[in-house]
This record gives C-alpha cells, sequence and structure tokens, in this order.
C-alpha cells in the first residue's frame, strides 16, 4: 500500500486531461530564447513580436535578458507593452489589443506574473477575433485559435504559463471576469530559475502561497484525476518543502527553482480539475478590495480546507502526509487536521496575515453577507468538494474575513 | 397557458429549439443524453425529462412524472452513457427558468447534483446556455395541482408512443434537461 494514497478505490468512471503547452525548463534559458523558439514550426512564421510586461520587471532588467535572447533570431520586437498593473483590468486588455492590431503583431511574449500572462491571454484573444472580454465570459466561449503566447514567468504562483484560463478585473464594477478556453493556453512556457531569482521575498511568498492553493484545491476538486492528482500532490510537496527557505534566503536558487516548477505543476493540474471555495471567496475579495490575489488565497486558504475536511477527509490526509507528517494509527480526519495546522504554520512563518480584517478589510455583516452571496455565485464553487447554501458558507466567510 | 415541466412544455421546447436555426448552426457539437430529475413539483410529483441530442437537434426525448417520492428514481445511479444528469427540486429548477438564480449559484448548492464530466459539460457551455435561452422563453405557469398533469407517459420527438424511460442504469435512452 502507498504511503501517501493508500491504494484508494478508484472511483472515477472516466476523465479527460488536455494539455497543449509545450514546456522549456533550465538556468539559462530565456538567453537562448531565439534558437528556441525559431526550433517550432508554428513559429516559423510568427516574427511580428510584442513584449508583453509591467514595469517592475523591466526595471528588474527581466525584459533585456529577453531582448538579448531574441538578438539575431527571426524575431523582430515591435513594441514593449509595459503598462499592466499587478491587478489588471478590462482598459489596459483594450489598449493592448488595439496595439496588437495596430502593429499586425503575431506572436506576444509575456514576461511577468499572472496579471501579466492574463492580460496577453485576454490580448490576444480581443487582437485575435475583437470585441470586448465580457463577449467571451465564461467556459469555452472563444471561437478559435488566437495569436500565439510565449509565457515566461517571474513568480512562482499564477500558473498561468501553462493553464487553461485567465482572470482580469473589470475596475466599474469591482468584479472579476474570468474565461476558460484551450485556445487560451499559451504556445510555450519558458521557465528559467534566473527569471525568479530577484523577485521580492513578499512576492515569493504571496505567489508561492498562491500555488500552494492551485495544487491543494485541484486535489480536492470535484473533478480530481489521477493525472492532475499526480501533479497536484507533487506541487503540494514541492512547496511545502521549498516555500519558506525560498522567502527567507533569497539566494538559494535550487529552492526558487523548485518553487517554479511546483507552479506549473499546479497549473496544469487545475486546468484539468478546476479550483474551488478558497478561490471563490479569493476573487470575491479581491476584486472588492484590491488584494494581491496570492495573499487572498493564502489567507482564506486553510479555513476552507476545514470547511471541505468531512467531505474528504482521505484526500486532506493524503496531503498531511505530502506535507512530511508520519503520524500513523490516527483517523483520516486527524491526519487532514495536521494538513490544516501545517498550512497555517507555514502561513505564519511567511508573515501572511490571519484574516482579510487585518489588511483593513471591513468585517461588518453586510460586507460578510456581501462577499458570501458573491462567492457563491463563483464557477469554482461548481468544483468545491462541499456544496453550501448561504447560511452554510456565510459563517465560512465570517472566520475568513 | 403551458404549464412547466409537464410533458406538453417538452414538447413546445422541443419543436422551438429543432426549428431555430441559428441554434443548429451553433450547436453541432451538442450530442448525447441528458436527463433532468425534478423532485417535488406543486401537484405532488417527481419528474424526468431526458433529451437526445445528435449534432444540435433534438432526436429523442421522453418525460415521467410519479407521485413523491418516487424512490426508483431518486436512487437510480447515473449512468456513465450520459453526457450529464442534473438532479434538483422543483422550486429550484422553476428559479432558474425565471433567471431568478444563476446557473452557478445552483451548482454551489447542495440541493443541484451535476453527475458526468464537468470539464466535457464546460466546453458546451454554450451551446447548452443557448438551449436553455430557447427553453426560458416558452410562457408558462408554474402554478399547478396534481389533476394537471397525470401522464407517466413518455413521448418522442415524432410524437409517437414509445417505452416509457426507464430509470434503470443500463438504459440507454437518453435526453437532457433545462
Amino acid at each position: 500500500m502507498g504511503f501517501i494514497n493508500r491504494n484508494e478505490v478508484f472511483e472515477r468512471s472516466e476523465f479527460s486531461f488536455f494539455l497543449p503547452t509545450q514546456v522549456k525548463y533550465g538556468v539559462g534559458k530565456v538567453a537562448a530564447l531565439g534558437m528556441e523558439l525559431q526550433i517550432e514550426d508554428e513559429l516559423s512564421s510568427c516574427n511580428n513580436v510584442m513584449i508583453i510586461t509591467d514595469k517592475g520587471v523591466l526595471a528588474a532588467g527581466l525584459v533585456e535578458k529577453v531582448k538579448v535572447g531574441l538578438a539575431d533570431s527571426i524575431f523582430e520586437i515591435k513594441a514593449i507593452f509595459d503598462e499592466v498593473p499587478p491587478d489588471s483590468d478590462l482598459k489596459i486588455v483594450a489598449k493592448c489589443a488595439q496595439e496588437i492590431k495596430n502593429l499586425e503583431v503575431n506572436l506576444l511574449i509575456a514576461i511577468g506574473g499572472g496579471s501579466v500572462m492574463d492580460t496577453a491571454k485576454f490580448a490576444a484573444l480581443i487582437g485575435t477575433h475583437g470585441g470586448e472580454v465580457r463577449d467571451y465570459e465564461g467556459g469555452f466561449m472563444v471561437p478559435g485559435k488566437c495569436i500565439p503566447i510565449v509565457a515566461i514567468p517571474t513568480t512562482v504562483g499564477t500558473g498561468s504559463e501553462v493553464s487553461i484560463g485567465a482572470v482580469v478585473k473589470d475596475h466599474e464594477t469591482k468584479t472579476k471576469l474570468t474565461i476558460a478556453s484551450p485556445h487560451l493556453y499559451p504556445k510555450i512556457a519558458v521557465l528559467d530559475p534566473e527569471m525568479v531569482a530577484t523577485l521580492p521575498a513578499k512576492l515569493v511568498a504571496y505567489t508561492g502561497m498562491d500555488a500552494l492553493t492551485h495544487a491543494i484545491e485541484a486535489y480536492v476538486s470535484t473533478e480530481n484525476q489521477p493525472v492532475s492528482e499526480a501533479l497536484a500532490l507533487r506541487a503540494a510537496e514541492m512547496l511545502y518543502d521549498n516555500l519558506e527557505i525560498a522567502v527567507k534566503d533569497a539566494s538559494n536558487l535550487d529552492a526558487r527553482a523548485k518553487l517554479q516548477i511546483a507552479s506549473m505543476l499546479a497549473g496544469m493540474a487545475f486546468s484539468n480539475s478546476p479550483v474551488g471555495a478558497t478561490h471563490a471567496i479569493s476573487h470575491t475579495v479581491g476584486g472588492l478590495y484590491g488584494l494581491h490575489h496570492g495573499l487572498s488565497n493564502a489567507i482564506a486558504l486553510p479555513y476552507v480546507m476545514e470547511f471541505n475536511l468531512e467531505s474528504c477527509p482521505s484526500r486532506y490526509a493524503a496531503l498531511a502526509r505530502a506535507f512530511n507528517v508520519i503520524e500513523s494509527g490516527i483517523s483520516d480526519i486527524e491526519l487532514g487536521k495536521l494538513a490544516i495546522e501545517r498550512v497555517r504554520t507555514l502561513k505564519v512563518a511567511l508573515g501572511i496575515p490571519e484574516r482579510y480584517r487585518d489588511l483593513d478589510v471591513p468585517s461588518d455583516p453586510d460586507t460578510i453577507n456581501r462577499v458570501t452571496e458573491i462567492a457563491l455565485m463563483d464557477i469554482c464553487m461548481a468544483f468545491n468538494p462541499r456544496k453550501a447554501e448561504f447560511a452554510e458558507f456565510q459563517p465560512l466567510v465570517e472566520q475568513v474575513i | 397557458m403551458i404549464k412547466y415541466y409537464t410533458k406538453v412544455w417538452l414538447e413546445e421546447c422541443v419543436k422551438r429549439v429543432n426549428a431555430d436555426s441559428v441554434f443548429e448552426q451553433d450547436a453541432k457539437k451538442l450530442n448525447g443524453t441528458y436527463v433532468f430529475r425534478v423532485y417535488d413539483g406543486p401537484d405532488g410529483k417527481d419528474r424526468v425529462m431526458t433529451w437526445v441530442f445528435k449534432q444540435g437537434k433534438i432526436t429523442d426525448q421522453a418525460y415521467e412524472a410519479q407521485t413523491a417520492p418516487w424512490q426508483e428514481l431518486r436512487s437510480a445511479p447515473f449512468n456513465p452513457t450520459w453526457a450529464m444528469r442534473g438532479s434538483c427540486p422543483f422550486n429550484m429548477m422553476a428559479a432558474l427558468n425565471k433567471g431568478e438564480m444563476t446557473p452557478m449559484r445552483a451548482l454551489s448548492s447542495p440541493h443541484y447534483k451535476l453527475e458526468g464530466n464537468k470539464m466535457v459539460l464546460m466546453q458546451l457551455m454554450r451551446p447548452m446556455s443557448m438551449w436553455n435561452d430557447i427553453c426560458a422563453k416558452v410562457e408558462v405557469t408554474y402554478e399547478f395541482t396534481s389533476e394537471d398533469d397525470t401522464t407517466s407517459e413518455t413521448i418522442t420527438a415524432e410524437s409517437a408512443p414509445s417505452e416509457s424511460v426507464s430509470v434503470d442504469n443500463n438504459t440507454s435512452r437518453e435526453s437532457a434537461s433545462n
């Protein structure tokens, strides 16, 4: 019997797994980007390039690395769009898409975190098919192929470089729009640990906890299945083992490289086994109060794990074992509680606040009720292992806030 | 006026769906059997509707109602050859049809049970949404008594008599929901 999974009965009658993104990993991979991309037949006619990034990445010199990597290749950089904010919005997407059309760009290189990569996905969509983001909101509404994207993550959490979806904020309504489509997968993900070597400790913590949330929620998803299960569990283990080290010792490239890989694995997992209630709450609070997505997930995660525990105790028990819990002779529920305790301890070690109110999110009854109602309408709730009506979910939201 | 979730409503929905040229064009990915169980109707009945799609056309459908709780229906296992089965109380289905509840809100509820591969269903979100929109435009009343719908018959697309829809897991008859 396996130590982690205990050879449980296989309950799925069928499943599917899809992953069209090619992954290129290696220290110094970006330095050879032109050569790497020119190998790809599908990109041979895509030589009008736009780099999409943000000002922080630009200032850190990471765009320069890409420019050097593309020198002497067939790829000509037509423009660098560096206006993506930390929490990108519809106006930025529209502006970027217009530039794509004006310059007849046919390849996007996204260098950054989730906001940058998701902006690139939306801009590729609008730049190809026209219209507005809202026209394609939801699942599988994108009518066909989009301008290809090469994604180069500079954070260790989003998984957007290998994921099916993208999220953007509508600042006017303070809501987040989600689109999932196989046409949004980047063509290539380039993972170079040097691109995360200078990531500030705070962002390593936030984005790493985002990845851990992806891994845990994919593992307990109603749509869990063997392939994403393997990816999620390995990701959870790597994140647990390396997150604190990577935050506290910026020189530990090995730990950061593992976080980068784990983030990708978790992204692959949740693209096929979607995330649940943590994200539903996080999307809502993040949309209303502008919190960093990873931070927002990190705060809600252990509370949601507690809420879900009785729905799938053996899953949380397996996570506990992945987190180095070696207790034997105790129930799955008890093991699950230990997994939750480990996540809470990690949160504290990383300096993540306990609750949203610690970040000045209002904790009055009206806010709690509003967050509850909006979160219950989030698509992620469809994949949470425990379903809930308002009366059951509201106390959870109250705890988290 | 047509009473919601009755044989007459189903027939009207089928007629409209199959006559909709935009739907026909855009819903070709919609294939297979979609089953909906709706419990505790205002007439004290449980209902099951089955819709079979082929290339976006409804090629067969079935309807049956029996006094609630119809245990055989409620305990029938999901047939893995079906594309999906949705199950919920009548009031929830009515709220969805009236637009008082969003599908997302229903999916977060413990009272709405969705079976089938959700990742595949997500890929069918657009045609399913169109199908739902067509059905929601049928003018209906939600008020009826046990005398209004006494059937436990099955209907087919051709309105020809057919075998009753089976709740047995091994049946190959299918249908959709809404």
